[in-house]
């Protein structure tokens, strides 16, 4: 039977017996057959079709997910066994996937030790002791610098060490009652970053194979975290573009027009010097990823505000714009970017203006913000409006739409929705839909 | 029921639709009042809050509790307005700064615990469920008065709650009724002005509440009892002094002296932990916004219970002599007194308005039912979708897979919540009852004030609470509280028995207890600090207050709004 199965048809059992729990005990006088069958048999196609998507969950996490290890007998000798248990390991969730802290390191040594066979396990970088469980935490404390010359060979060679004899460990507690250990090293590519460390209280050191892979698991654990890193930093480094970008010919165009009301209006061009210093202020300052949607709300306002004063009339604006959303938190800077591409592809080529209609709802059946900026402006035409969407060409010819279609990426996966309409001739609707949070 | 009041429902029913779209704020002002908690938004946002509120058991139920037992009636009245007086002192401003979406997510994240999260989660799913029977059963009623005639061989009470839920059912998970704060806002509007028009027409025809009262005080308090399959009268016994029969205008009708207090704890504990309505705290600006939100509600409820009171009042002392006039009213009274009291408001209705009138109380009645059972379902699949299904049965979910969650666990929660209520029937329980639904809805009001409530408190205000401590306590009040009414519904509600039937005086102490005793023996989540200030500092608030002005000021571009602005930073 496959799995899933069993579940289903316990809930299809019951759900048989509330329909006749409701139609025929609780209704009074007891529903026909009729009508009883009818209900039942909605609900069972109900719960069937609904079932395998919205219940158990995508099928491939189903597939790969393993027997719990605490399921498995408690510590064994045997090498075969151990070598199972290793496998069993690698599926679960490490905590060295966020990287070789002091932290994760100890949970990860609390997780190990039964599975391999040694009374107590170390995980050292190449400076300190990061975690220690088991007899002998008393002296080998957390934070020192590893002890053993093994240590220091296996992070100058790379190759695992197997120590027999208790001299050997050069603990310098004389009633240290570790006898024996196996070390081997942690490393990031071909660099070795530090050792994991088993050992045991009698002479019989642990099985050198099983320690070595399960440092090799480590290993790959410890690369995917550096992955991680390398693939977060590219999205800062893809933020600081955005920000580095907030486009220069915006910039020279909106001193342009403080220039020419810098004679005929000087009170609204320092209006729009305060503004201009509000709008750098807010694109600079931002660190992290999030912002309250209130404050992206300032800062398309603030950035419309200077449009306004160039463009006057020809750009007018709407809000609608649930209160429910200010508190929402939405990745910063993808509203205004949007909202300037409504301005500068929509409506500035059209020679009557138009209106930048921004929406925003908060849904919480799916618990979802959904942000819509629309023009009525010229549109996209459908060749380009392809090329778009398929990521070959960018309409700013910069960075705008694509870079945050990336960022969304990297901080949602697969849970958001970018959406581009377009008539030409009648305007441009975009359409962002993100987890709330 | 004809075909009038049926026509003035259903358009009533497009007019509330069709006003939240035509008066949804387009242009910039309402969401600018709104940033900067000024009069019109905080008003807006109160409106919406007493939206999600006002049920059926306020609209019918409190009106039906003081027809059918007088004074013992307003403890409900006062109950429900005053639980907002807990949340105003130590709920609003707290909850809005440390800024989460509901209430399992702000104990989760408060004390760092997943399994703090999970039991919130399973005690906000049973205070929904025991509040959306109530809701089911007042519309069943409803039909029951105005259709008066079931479907495919269902009672008319049946088909009512299942053609209600059905349609709600639909409309939340297919698209409609998502609860934004316009609709939320235009929603109780209605209901007011339903609630004005009544105790105008009532006072324009000459009622006076203090004598009315005077007057319906002189005789003993009558009641109608199903005896053998027909209906008399019987006389209310007080439950104060013995053998003497109860007044109109004194306590006793309904509660003891135990009762009368135990009653009203259960509802102002209540308030502060039903979900649907903490959800829209998260929607001020800032803390204090939400503070005066808080006062806004207060005052709104305020105005809306003292009419409910007065109309129960005006039922019992104008029903009686209207009979003679409308002979319709002979089938639903005994002797002018009416055998369902949840029937009060829409007769009045019917009495001032003809089928017109009937419709509009009708309708807000549905409505009050409507917005109050979204809000809850909302809430519900909000709290499954986001803190069972996406932590932990599919972390990876896909955003499709998350709104078929959401959809099913509304489907699921509305049928069960059907069920229930037609197992209940209300024929069988209005004898024992003062009013079926308002005393319903008390039992949601014991589970949240006995289970939440105290832990929520103690979670924003003490600063040793752990998660240990707050599992234990959320656990031994739900238990306490179920335990308590299984214990009352076996030796009746005597004595003892009505503490038992509302239980909060007893277990959210016991709560409170458990969960100070057991954050003792255990520690305190790391990152207390930060979580303290971010509670109850109040240096976001004021950044948010100064963003906001900024925001404003750039559209009226005044030179004294900048002076300000530039001072400030």
């Amino acid at each position: 039977m496959r799995s899933g199965s069993l579940p289903l048809a316990a809930v299809l059992a019951a759900t048989w017996a509330l329909v006749y729990l409701f139609t025929q005990e609780f209704a009074d006088p007891p529903l026909g057959v009729g009508t009883t069958v009818v209900a039942g048999v909605i609900l069972t196609l109900l719960l069937t079709l609904g079932y395998p998507s919205a219940l158990r969950g995508p099928r491939v996490s189903r597939a790969t997910r393993t027997p719990r290890v605490s399921r498995l007998p408690r510590v064994r000798r045997s090498p075969a066994a151990g070598s199972s248990r290793t496998l069993a390991a690698v599926g679960r969730p490490m905590p060295l996937r966020s990287g070789l802290t002091a932290d994760a390191a100890r949970r990860t040594a609390q997780l190990l030790r039964p599975l391999l066979g040694g009374d107590a396990v170390a995980i050292t970088d190449r400076e300190r002791v990061l975690a220690f469980v088991g007899p002998g935490e008393d002296h080998h404390t957390v934070g020192d610098p590893p002890q053993t010359e093994a240590t220091a060979r296996v992070l100058a060679s790379g190759k695992t060490v197997v120590v027999r004899q208790r001299s050997k460990l050069a603990c310098r507690m004389p009633d240290c009652p570790l006898q024996s250990a196996v070390v081997a090293p942690l490393a990031i590519g071909k660099r070795i970053v530090g050792t994991l460390k088993v050992y045991r209280v009698y002479a019989d050191p642990p099985a050198r194979d099983l320690v070595e892979g399960m440092a090799g698991i480590l290993s790959l654990h410890l690369e995917l975290a550096e992955l991680d890193r390398e693939r977060n930093l590219a999205a800062d480094a893809k933020l600081d573009a955005l920000r580095a970008q907030i486009n220069p010919h915006f910039l020279f165009n909106i001193l342009n027009t403080i220039a020419s009301k810098a004679r005929t209006d000087p009170e609204e061009a320092r209006q729009l010097l305060l503004r201009l210093s509000d709008f750098f202020r807010y694109a600079v300052r931002q660190d992290g990823h999030f912002a309250e949607f209130g404050q992206e709300y300032f800062f398309v306002r603030t950035y419309l505000a200077l449009e306004q004063a160039r463009y006057g009339d020809r750009v007018r604006v709407k809000y609608d714009i649930d209160p429910q959303v200010l508190t929402a938190h939405v990745p910063v800077l993808t509203i205004q970017p949007l909202v300037e591409n409504a301005v500068k592809h929509g409506l500035a080529d059209k020679l009557e203006g138009g209106t930048v209609t921004l929406k925003a709802r908060v849904d919480p059946l799916t618990r979802t913000t959904a942000i819509q900026v629309s023009d009525d402006g010229v549109g996209i035409p459908p060749a380009v409006l392809d090329k778009i969407t398929s990521g070959e060409i960018d309409p700013t010819g910069g960075v705008g739409l694509r870079n945050i279609s990336e960022r969304l990426d990297t901080l949602f996966g697969e849970r958001y929705r970018l959406d581009v309409q377009s008539t030409e001739g009648a305007g441009t609707v975009i359409d962002l839909r993100i987890p709330l949070r | 029921m004809n075909t009038a009041s049926l026509v003035v429902l259903v358009s009533l029913l497009i007019i509330v639709g069709g006003l939240a779209l035509v008066i949804r704020p387009r242009g910039v002002s309402t969401l600018d009042f709104y940033l900067a908690g000024q009069r019109v938004g905080v008003a807006t946002n109160a409106s919406a809050i007493c939206g999600d509120y006002f049920s059926a058991a306020s609209f019918l139920g409190v009106a039906a509790a003081v027809y059918v037992s007088g004074l013992d009636g307003v403890w409900y009245a006062t109950g429900f307005a005053a639980g907002f007086v807990p949340v105003l002192l130590f709920v609003a401003a707290p909850l809005r700064r440390f800024g989460e979406f509901s209430i399992p997510d702000f104990l989760g994240r408060r004390l760092d615990s997943d399994r703090v999260r999970l039991v919130a989660v399973g005690v906000v799913q049973l205070i929904i469920l025991s509040y959306l029977v109530p809701q089911a059963v007042g519309s069943g009623i409803t039909w029951q008065l105005l259709v008066g005639q079931g479907i495919g061989g269902l009672s008319p009470y049946a088909t009512g709650v299942l053609v209600s839920t059905a349609a709600i059912t639909g409309l939340v998970a297919f698209g409609g009724m998502r609860g934004t704060t316009w609709t939320q806002a235009v929603q109780f509007l209605l209901l007011l002005s339903a609630l004005v028009w009544l105790a105008i027409a009532v006072l324009g025809s000459g009622f006076n509440y203090g004598a009315s009262v005077a007057e319906l005080a002189t005789d003993p308090l009558v009641n109608p009892v199903h005896v053998d399959g027909d209906w008399e009268l019987a006389t209310t016994p007080n439950r104060l002094e013995a053998d003497a029969p109860a007044s109109f205008a004194e306590p006793g009708a309904r509660y003891g002296g135990l009762g009368q207090v135990a009653l009203i704890i259960t509802l102002v504990m209540g308030t502060a932990g039903l979900p649907h309505v903490m959800n829209r705290y998260f929607t001020s600006p800032t803390g204090t916004a939400a503070r005066m939100t808080t006062v806004w509600v207060l005052g709104l409820a305020g105005l809306f219970y003292a009419l409910a009171v007065m109309l129960g009042t005006a039922a019992r002392a104008l029903i009686p002599d209207a009979v003679a006039d409308h002979p319709w009213l002979e089938e639903l009274t005994v002797d002018g007194v009416l055998r369902v009291p949840e029937h009060a408001l829409p007769v009045l209705g019917r009495i001032y308005g003809g089928e017109a009138g009937l419709g509009l109380v009708a309708a807000g009645a549905l409505i009050a039912v409507m917005s109050t059972i979204a809000g809850l379902l909302l809430a519900s699949a909000a709290s499954w979708g986001h803190d069972v299904y996406e932590r932990h049965i599919n972390p990876q979910a896909t955003q499709r897979q998350a709104v078929r969650a959401g959809r099913s666990t509304v489907v699921v929660v509305a049928f069960a919540s059907a069920g229930l209520a037609l197992g209940l029937r209300p024929e069988s329980l209005t004898a024992l009852l003062p009013s079926i639904v308002a005393t319903m809805v008390t039992w949601a009001f014991a589970l949240a004030g006995s289970a939440l409530t105290p832990v929520f408190i103690l979670a924003i205000w003490w600063r040793r609470t752990t998660a240990a401590g707050a599992v234990a306590g959320m656990v031994v009040g739900a238990l306490a509280a179920v335990t308590m009414f299984a214990a009352g519904a076996l030796i009746g509600d005597r004595g003892l028995g009505e503490v038992f039937m509302t239980p909060t005086m007893v277990a959210a102490p016991l709560a409170a207890a458990t969960t100070v005793l057991v954050s003792r023996r255990t520690t305190v989540p790391a990152g207390l600090e930060r979580i303290w200030l971010k509670m109850h500092g109040t240096a976001a608030d004021r950044q948010a207050v100064r963003l906001a002005r900024l925001t404003i000021a750039g559209v009226d571009q005044r030179p004294d709004d900048r002076g300000v602005g530039d001072a400030q930073r």
